[in-house]
């Protein structure tokens, strides 16, 4: 505890000597000024009728709730210059406004961040898609997003498509026997995951893996009369929720996964002597055929989750 | 169905009305596809509809509506609509100033259309079995075998299957600049039937089925402002679970009447039912406050503070429903609730900055404390499955834990094409009850970034971490009261146990032109568990994957990829009878290995521009594994090796019939093959002939089955 202490009192120590170091203010020069949107229509009919669908369409009717500039030019910049350019693209007019592509994934995000403060997105600056150099437009089209009906503005066609491009080898877990219903459209990676960032670990959206997966498998919850130890500290150790080749996405296949642990008495452990392998011990659920309450139990009588 | 059918239809009428009622300013746009479909399986294997359901006849496969004039924009959209994995979604919002979302949802989870069972549901949460057959094999023990064979051949079927029904709702505010307000209430039901263990004898597994019929109820307030640099989050929740069954009992198809008997606990035959706890009612209150400060010099802190507490209070069942055990009756409980109670505190704190050019800095520390508060409990003894009473004490343990991570992490970019980054992570967890109460481990890691040309970029990764326990209790935890041994000495067990772990990846991606894109990506993990003589010894894993995507000319599109995994283990362990064994010639060791291939395939084909379009996709996965056993006395034989194989072909052409009209034709084949010796053709009556004893064992049958499936359907996508 001392040390976290101190690792607390260093972190903001840290942060106070930034705060004293005050940020210059940008140099000024002579700056575009704002033409509204209906002038950025003339020309960017296409982007028009798109935006027009969008959220940051309505946003232009509630300016007041949401940003000093709101519309194209709100995320583009003022746009007199490159207007006056007319589609020149010699004119150093041509280039004032901020072109999404051509900037750095740190400065498209800032953009975004202008408004977009809430919620998960609290964490950006510190998740790890951001220090990674992931930009907001990585995985969101404003413009042009294949994404039905949805407000999220998603730059695939659904979210898992979208986190796939980049976690390969999840697909390939995704597509193993035992999975949870990703597949299937049931779920979607952000129901457990933050892109944005989280307080959690692995950007889940719970303050542990425990707490995460308790708020579907809320029966999992307890706390029980008779505790099982790992259950308690973290699903994981018993289970891959991106997929296994074992049945309930267990990340080895019983009775071996309880084997790893639970080597003591009464049960004959050696359940593959010649010469013949039946036992009901290794059949269908294998150790939780009998002990069923694995999870914990709330019987007396339930010590070893047999009732 | 009737109640989602009917939600569906005023849904689809409130879209209509909304879309002809629209004023001529308003956009609105509609489209729906739907048709019919034929499919067939060869073996009644729900793994096939495992979280879906696949509709026969005509279905309405999606639909969307929306509409947006002036402020206001909503839309209804949905999937698989009137079937039992259907979800609708309505989202209505009024410019940037408030919205509405609601969604339902319906998850299926198919186990097993195979199962047959002697047991009757008779009431909720009691399964009854006829009383002439109990009589019968309590009279004339030694004909069950016979009598149960008959019986279970002719067993009705039971429907292993849930399904989950979510509905959410949430309303976004903003009531001022800076401010914003989410409120989201969501209920999930569950209910249906899953496979459940209710042994009454060390020798007598007997399967049943757990009746679920659960609600889950959540309801989150999240307020936010943001002025100028700082922004404040404060959320709060509450959950209820409510469990509509708190007990299982089921009827014990050796015995009509109770007895109890020294050994009765391994042949299964002295109460007339057993009685199990059903998972609990619970509750969790929890709160939530943070913070995030734009610093100078691009810098930003972030910190989180949360807090919540779970209880559970279900009132206690007996020691037993066995009402021949003595003790069980004149011993008292020791509590009547178990008045369990967990407080969690957690805490973020991140510190980000790029003060220094090219530089992204962290420092993080992360704090979590689950604080078990239930009272230890000290029960006088139990009762075994039903059977016998074993006296205690006992006592409960409320486990905890504690872990403490904090962090440093340095991206750093010294040319526009090359990134470098290094990690140190220091973890420190504190265990209660556990035999080890204390390990720390030092995690490096280090990362590159490069972009060796124009279209190649490279990824690289490593990480190193070395777990250590730093206080331990195994003599205490180890021995009773005596100094007798309970536990292997040399056990650790895995998720305490002293590590060693490796980790790596890399990434390659190649646009050899603008019109092929090709990937490969490699993982690698090792946990070296290097002082654990019995337990998990090591793990390794392997992950290959190559992706490509082609697009040769406009009107071709291809893309595939091959992936494979390889999952290795080795576990030590020791045969014990009664008491516990010191000899190491009764080891025993599993080498186990997972391999897992996969690969998909797609290809588009505009085969008449703008008019006709073919598509197809191809899926391959394949499972296989490997048992490897031994022992120094030699007798150890490997346990036959397992496949699960699945082929999945869709084909599909789409016609452009007219200008908001196109015409679908599919065609669908999955074939799944397995071959695994504890779940294809799982007997009803466990015919073990061995030590172990005769056939008692009696199983629900719902192994898993090798099918075949074909699917064919026609359809429409409407464009309103």
């Amino acid at each position: 505890m001392k040390r976290s202490l101190a690792f607390t009192v260093a972190l903001l120590t840290c942060s106070t000597l930034l705060l004293i170091l005050n940020a210059r203010p940008p140099s000024s020069q002579a700056t575009p000024t704002y033409l509204g949107s209906e002038a950025c229509k003339e020309c960017h009919q296409e982007q028009w009728d798109g935006f027009l669908k969008n959220p940051h369409a309505r946003a232009e009717k509630d300016a007041a709730v949401v940003a000093e500039q709101v519309g194209c030019e709100g995320c583009h910049g003022p746009g007199s210059a490159h207007a006056a350019a007319s589609g020149d693209r010699s004119d150093p007019g041509f280039a004032t406004i901020r072109n999404f592509k051509a900037l750095a994934p740190e400065q498209a995000s800032e953009t975004c961040r202008g408004c977009h403060t809430a919620g998960d997105q609290l964490y950006w600056d510190q998740s790890p898609h951001a220090r990674r150099d992931v930009a907001c437009t990585t995985c969101h089209s404003i413009h042009h997003s294949p994404a039905e009906a949805t407000t999220r503005l998603l730059a695939k066609k659904n979210v898992n498509e979208l986190c796939l491009g980049c976690h390969r080898d999840k697909r390939q877990m995704l597509a193993r026997t035992g999975h949870m219903p990703l597949r299937e459209g049931g779920m979607s990676c952000v129901d457990c995951h933050s892109p944005h960032g989280t307080a959690g670990p692995n950007q889940v959206r719970a303050a542990s893996n425990n707490d995460l997966c308790t708020q579907c498998h809320a029966d999992k919850r307890g706390p029980f009369l008779w505790e099982h130890a790992p259950v308690r500290e973290n699903c994981l150790t018993c289970h891959e929720p991106h997929g296994s080749n074992n049945d309930k996405v267990l990340a080895g296949k019983r009775p071996f996964l309880c084997q790893r642990c639970h080597i003591a008495t009464r049960h004959p452990s050696t359940l593959y002597d010649a010469p013949d392998l039946v036992s009901n011990r290794l059949f269908n659920r294998s150790c939780t055929n009998c002990h069923t309450q694995i999870h914990g139990s709330n019987h007396p009588s339930g010590k070893t989750f047999l009732r | 169905m009737s109640r989602s059918r009917s939600a569906l239809g005023w849904l689809l009428l409130a879209g209509g009305v909304a879309v002809a009622a629209a004023p001529a300013v308003a956009r609105s746009e509609a489209n729906a596809t739907f048709g019919s479909q034929w499919w067939t399986q060869n073996r009644d294997e729900a793994k096939f509809m495992e979280f879906r359901e696949v509709p026969r006849g005509g279905f309405l496969q999606s639909f969307v509506v929306r509409d947006w004039s002036g402020r206001n924009a909503w839309s209804i959209y949905g999937t698989n609509a009137i079937r039992r994995d259907q979800m609708v979604d309505l989202a209505w919002n009024n410019g940037a100033r408030w919205g509405v979302n609601v969604r339902y949802q319906q998850i299926p989870h198919n186990f097993s259309r195979i199962a047959r069972s002697p047991y009757a549901e008779v009431a909720p949460g009691v399964l009854a079995l006829p009383d002439t057959l109990q009589r019968t094999n309590q009279e004339n023990p030694n004909a069950y075998t016979n009598i149960m064979t008959d019986l279970l051949a002719s067993a009705p079927r039971v429907p292993l299957e849930f399904r989950t029904n979510l509905v959410r709702a949430q309303a976004r505010v903003r009531p001022a600049r800076g401010w914003q307000v989410e409120v989201t209430g969501t209920e999930r039901k569950r209910s249906g039937n899953k496979a459940y263990g209710g042994a009454f004898g060390f020798n007598s597994a007997i399967e049943i089925w757990e009746p679920i019929d659960q609600r889950m109820l959540d309801g989150a307030v999240k307020a936010s402002y943001h002025r100028d640099r700082y922004t404040v989050m404060v959320d709060a929740g509450v959950s209820v679970f409510d469990n509509n069954l708190s007990s299982l009992r089921w009827d014990n198809p050796k015995r009509l009447t109770d007895t109890t008997f020294a050994t009765a606990y391994t042949g299964g035959n002295g109460s007339a039912a057993g009685q199990l706890a059903l998972y609990p009612d619970n509750q969790v209150v929890r709160g939530t406050v943070g913070l995030a400060v734009q610093l100078p010099r691009r810098s930003a802190l972030s910190a989180t503070v949360g807090v919540s507490q779970s209880t559970q209070d279900q009132d206690l069942l007996p020691f037993t429903v066995n009402t021949r055990i003595p003790e069980a009756v004149s011993n008292p409980l020791p509590a009547k609730s178990p008045d369990a109670k967990a407080t969690v505190l957690n805490g973020n704190y991140r510190l980000t900055s790029r003060a220094v050019k090219d530089l992204v800095a962290t420092l993080r520390l992360q704090h979590y404390r689950y604080d078990n508060q239930t009272p230890e409990l000290t029960f006088p003894g139990h009762v075994r499955l039903d059977q016998v009473w074993e006296p205690g004490p006992e006592d409960t343990h409320p486990f905890g834990n504690e872990n403490l991570t904090a962090g440093v992490d340095l991206d750093f970019t010294p040319l526009s094409k090359v990134s470098v980054g290094g990690s140190y992570e220091r973890r420190t967890r504190e265990h209660t009850l556990r035999e080890i109460e204390k390990d720390k481990e030092n995690v490096f890691a280090a990362r590159l970034r490069l972009l060796p040309l124009e279209n190649v970029s490279v990824e690289a990764r490593y990480r190193h971490g070395e777990r250590e326990l730093e206080d331990s209790t195994f003599t205490e935890e180890y021995t009773d009261d005596a100094g007798v041994l309970i536990e292997q000495p040399g056990l650790r067990r895995y998720d305490l146990a002293d590590r060693r772990q490796d980790q790596a990846r890399a990434t390659v991606a190649w646009s050899p032109t603008d019109k092929l894109d090709l990937t490969g990506y490699y993982a690698f993990l090792r946990d070296d568990y290097f002082h654990t003589p019995l337990g998990l010894q090591e793990q390794e894993q392997h992950v290959v994957t190559a992706q490509a995507t082609l697009h040769p000319t406009e009107r071709v599109d291809l893309g595939g990829g091959y992936g494979l995994g390889i999952n290795r283990t080795t576990q030590r362990s020791r045969e014990s009878g009664a008491s516990i064994s010191t000899n190491p010639n009764v080891d025993w060791r599993a080498k186990l290995q997972d391999r897992d291939d996969f690969i998909f395939a797609q290809a588009g084909w505009q085969a008449w521009k703008d008019k006709l379009s073919l598509n197809g996709t191809y899926e391959f996965s394949r499972s296989f594994g490997e048992y490897e056993l031994s022992n120094p006395a030699g007798t150890a034989q490997d346990l036959p090796s397992t496949l699960y194989r699945r082929h999945d072909v869709t084909v599909e052409a789409v016609y452009k019939w007219l200008a908001n009209a196109d015409l679908v034709a599919r065609y669908g084949v999955e074939d799944f093959h397995v071959v695994d010796f504890a779940s294809v053709n799982v007997p009803l009556l466990n015919p073990a002939t061995s030590a172990l004893g005769p056939a008692n064992a009696v199983y629900l049958g719902d192994g898993v089955q090798t099918y075949r499936a074909h699917l064919v359907s026609g359809m429409v996508r409407y464009r309103f």
